[in-house]
């Protein structure tokens, strides 16, 4: 166990649930309520019988009421596939404590959460590219084996969400969960961003990694602020005119993403990259389900 | 260089405000740091426009742009000397009209500055007390009262062409200047007249305008006043007894107001000390110097007045002593007795019997040059001349004019004949000559008629006889008196030469260089326009528009920096 995943956490998330409302069809047998009728334990409905179905299902006491010959259907429990796109650019490792930290914990978190409920998840962290992606697994005797692999991450360059979801689209993957955390912040703004998630198949949780000083920045005095990832320069002059702007443009970054979020019927949630996750994940998981 | 509108005490302040504004702009220039962010993309909607790193760039803003033209203004404001105006009355043409006179030159009250300094500092003053909507024309005096200063002309030209003005060597026309100010001025309403002038005696012109036209004319004087002591002549006389010898007489006249103490000396041109006395003159009076045993060499001398006047220029006299040694006489022994006494009568006549040089020939006939040798002769061949009791001297001569010889008779013999050319009569019997000179100037000759030394004959008994000779012979030999005065150009030179002209010995000023018409007593200064009825006038202090300068760029320093304008 590394320094970032201690055994408090894992022994936290072991609780946690994410319960998806639209699971595909078509998955191996797992704990998510699928569309599929199948031989499950709960029963759900009865449709008319058509030839070739199995007699094996049909209600015969129905049948002996009503002399029609009606199926009994059952729930078919699949598997959720969970792929997060963890935002590893050089924006998430700029600041003190970083916010990768935050991104990893809450990326092995939902990963460790799928694979206990024996869903397939893979991780495909990103830069200005995606870098190395695991593969989707199952089975939680994987988890050390995730959290190694999120141990060893490093910077990737500057945030390109657009070509990530270009690539990760491009893979073909069975529609599932995707679980997009990162900060957000591309220099090609919020409506290129919330445009390329829109073009994902797949249901979305948008995990936003912020700190209070993004809303607020500390900043005062003639500057020339360098962007951390593209190294743009910009001459400022920081009064509380150009903090307000600053403010409002922020704001309207968020209420962007927020927006995309509620017609995208995606999930959205906010972590504090200053603050323990431990400390949020109660916010995150009310009653310990997250609903997506 | 010339500052226009500018004093040099200004140009100083602008160039150590320049430096202390740029002084301060660099201690307060815009040091940005360099900070590294997590993204700029907010910032860089947050930001309008980038900072301006030029000035030009900077304009782009309007309060920068505002602050940056009222610096300008007020800079602009402030090199055009403005004055805020109290009262805003009419408008008032004046005429400054300044004195350019000789006598302007002179120091003023303050060392190092002439009167003409003064008048300019004056005429300054009273540019700037005037309001912007007055008219201003500047009118200079000397010999030909000129405009230098047109009414339209811009008010900042003025004080260059007050500082453009020399005095001249000759004295001013006030009247006529007095004049063409007036005339400027016709058809306006307040009008005034400014002469700055040393003139003691205002011109009685300026009582005739204000007589006749609604015209304000006031006089300002300069300097302490402008009296005047000068040498007026010089002679030379000699003793009686020792005619090689005689008493320098230097007549020093003072025209002013009051009292004061006049220093003459006396030297020669090498430097030895003849006299040095002061005396102490009366307003308007005369006094003369005298050095009394001087020897009649030729050397040249220098009479000078220690002190100072409104003309310099007569306060010093170079002149020559007259030269004078003995007139010789070529006389024969066998000249009458009477003659011979008449002409040792005079000391300065030497009877030469024999050539002093060769000591053979009596009158110097083989060229000998003996100077002032003149020779007398007395005339036996001749028209015949009758006893006569009606003696008298001939007309035009001057040096014998006075010479009584009533009661006196000459007896028979020939009368003189006027042959030579240079020939002149001195006395006559009737229409005869008796006596005559002929003014040859290498051998003058003095003719007597043997007539006169007749024994009936009782003129060269008769003192005028005497002095007939002495004064002839004096005349030949260019012993007339010797006497020096003020060349004609120095008196041109002088502001008061209205009173000097009835106190020298001879007046040689030319005739015209001054209407003494003109030039009145002290009664004609206007003091009934002596009133004041000037506009009120505030200067605005150059420096306070610097000040304010020097405040603006501050602020706009201080609001760039703080982020209140980019």
């Amino acid at each position: 166990m590394g320094q970032l995943f201690t055994r408090e956490f894992i022994q936290a998330i072991r609780s946690l649930r994410i319960v998806s409302r639209q699971v595909p069809a078509g998955g191996k047998s797992a704990e998510h309520r699928s569309k599929d009728m199948g031989s499950g334990m709960e029963f759900r409905d009865f449709r008319a019988y058509v030839p070739g179905d199995d007699l094996r299902r049909a209600d015969w006491n129905l049948y002996r009421r009503s002399g029609r010959l009606f199926l009994r259907m059952f729930d078919e429990p699949e598997d959720l596939p969970v792929y997060i796109l963890a935002d590893m650019s050089d924006s998430m490792f700029f600041e003190a404590p970083p916010r990768a930290d935050v991104a990893r914990l809450m990326t092995a978190a939902v990963a460790a959460i799928s694979l206990n409920q024996h869903d397939r998840t893979g991780i495909f962290p990103f830069g200005s590219d995606l870098v190395r992606p695991m593969r989707p697994l199952s089975g939680k005797h994987n988890l050390p084996r995730v959290l190694r692999y999120l141990e060893q991450l490093r910077p990737a360059g500057k945030t390109d969400i657009v070509r990530v979801v270009r690539k990760f689209r491009a893979m073909g993957l069975r529609r599932g969960l995707v679980v997009f955390v990162s900060d957000f912040f591309d220099g090609q703004g919020i409506d290129v961003i919330t445009n390329a998630l829109k073009s994902l198949r797949h249901s979305l949780l948008l995990i936003q990694i912020a700190r209070e000083s993004d809303a607020s920045p500390d900043l005062d005095g003639e500057l020339t602020l360098l962007d951390c990832e593209s190294g743009d320069a910009i001459d400022l002059t920081v009064t509380p005119e150009a903090v307000a702007r600053y403010r409002r443009s922020y704001d309207d970054f968020c209420n962007g993403l927020l927006a995309f979020a509620a017609r995208r019927r995606a999930a959205h949630v906010r972590l504090d990259a200053d603050r323990p996750l431990l400390t949020q994940l109660g916010d995150v998981f009310p009653d310990g389900v997250l609903i997506t | 260089m010339t500052f226009t509108g500018i004093t040099p005490f200004a140009a100083a302040v602008i160039i150590v405000g320049s430096a202390a504004i740029l002084a301060v702009l660099h201690i307060l220039r815009v040091r940005s740091r360099q900070q590294s962010v997590v993204t700029t993309m907010f910032w860089a909607t947050a930001v309008e426009r980038p900072r301006a790193r030029s000035l030009m760039h900077r304009f782009r803003h309007p309060r920068t742009y505002l602050l940056l033209v009222c610096i300008c203004v007020l800079m602009a404001i402030a090199l055009l000397r403005p004055q805020l105006a109290a009262d805003s009355g009419d408008r008032v043409w004046e005429v400054i009209v300044l004195d350019a006179g000789a006598s302007m030159s002179v120091g003023a009250r303050t060392e190092g500055e002439t009167r003409l300094d003064a008048a300019k500092d004056i005429a300054i003053d009273r540019i700037r007390m005037l309001n912007p909507n007055d008219r201003l024309a500047i009118i200079v005096t000397d010999p030909l009262p000129r405009l230098v200063h047109a009414s339209n002309a811009p008010r900042s030209m003025a004080v260059k062409s007050i500082l453009d003005i020399e005095p001249a060597a000759t004295p001013s026309v006030p009247n006529k200047a007095i004049q063409l100010a007036v005339s400027l001025t016709n058809g306006w309403q307040n009008r005034r007249v400014v002469l700055i002038t040393d003139e003691t005696r205002v011109p009685a012109f300026a009582g005739d305008v204000t007589a006749t036209d609604d015209v304000e004319v006031k006089v300002i004087r300069v300097g302490e006043s402008a009296d005047n002591a000068a040498i007026v002549a010089a002679s030379f006389e000699p003793y009686a007894e020792r005619p090689y010898r005689g008493r320098l007489t230097v007549r020093v006249a003072y025209w002013g107001e009051r009292e004061r103490e006049v220093e003459i000396i006396v030297q020669r041109s090498g430097g030895a000390l003849l006299m040095r006395e002061a005396v102490t003159m009366a307003a308007d009076s005369v006094h003369d110097f005298a050095v009394a045993d001087l020897l009649a060499d030729g050397d040249e001398l220098i009479a000078k007045l220690a002190t100072d006047d409104a003309v310099v220029a007569d306060n010093m006299l170079i002149l020559h002593s007259p030269t004078r040694p003995a007139i010789y006489v070529g006389c024969d022994l066998n000249c009458p007795n009477c003659l011979q006494v008449a002409l040792r009568t005079d000391k300065a006549v030497q009877l030469v019997k024999n050539c002093p040089h060769c000591g053979k020939c009596k009158v110097c006939s083989k060229k000998h040059t003996i100077e002032s040798m003149i020779s007398i002769a007395i005339v036996d061949e001749g028209p015949p001349v009758i006893d006569s009791q009606e003696l008298r001297v001939a007309s035009g001569v001057s040096f014998l004019k006075g010479l009584d010889f009533e009661g006196a008779v000459c007896g028979s013999g020939a009368a003189v004949p006027e042959t030579p050319a240079k020939f002149m009569p001195l006395l006559l019997c009737g229409e005869t000559v008796l006596a005559g000179v002929d003014e040859d100037q290498e051998k003058p000759v003095v003719y007597f008629s043997s007539a006169m030394f007749d024994e009936k004959a009782t003129i060269c008994q008769k003192p005028a006889f005497a002095l007939l000779v002495a004064q002839t012979l004096r005349h030949l030999a260019g012993w007339v008196d010797c006497s020096a005065s003020i060349p004609p150009e120095r008196l041109l030179a002088d502001p008061l030469w209205a009173k000097r002209a009835g106190e020298a010995s001879q007046p040689l000023a030319m005739p015209g260089s001054r209407d003494s018409g003109n030039v009145r007593g002290q009664a004609a200064i206007v003091k009934a326009h002596q009133g004041q009825s000037f506009h009120w006038t505030v200067p605005l202090p150059f420096e306070l528009v610097l000040i304010a300068v020097l405040l603006l760029v501050l602020v706009e320093a201080v609001l760039h920096v703080r982020g209140r304008i980019p």
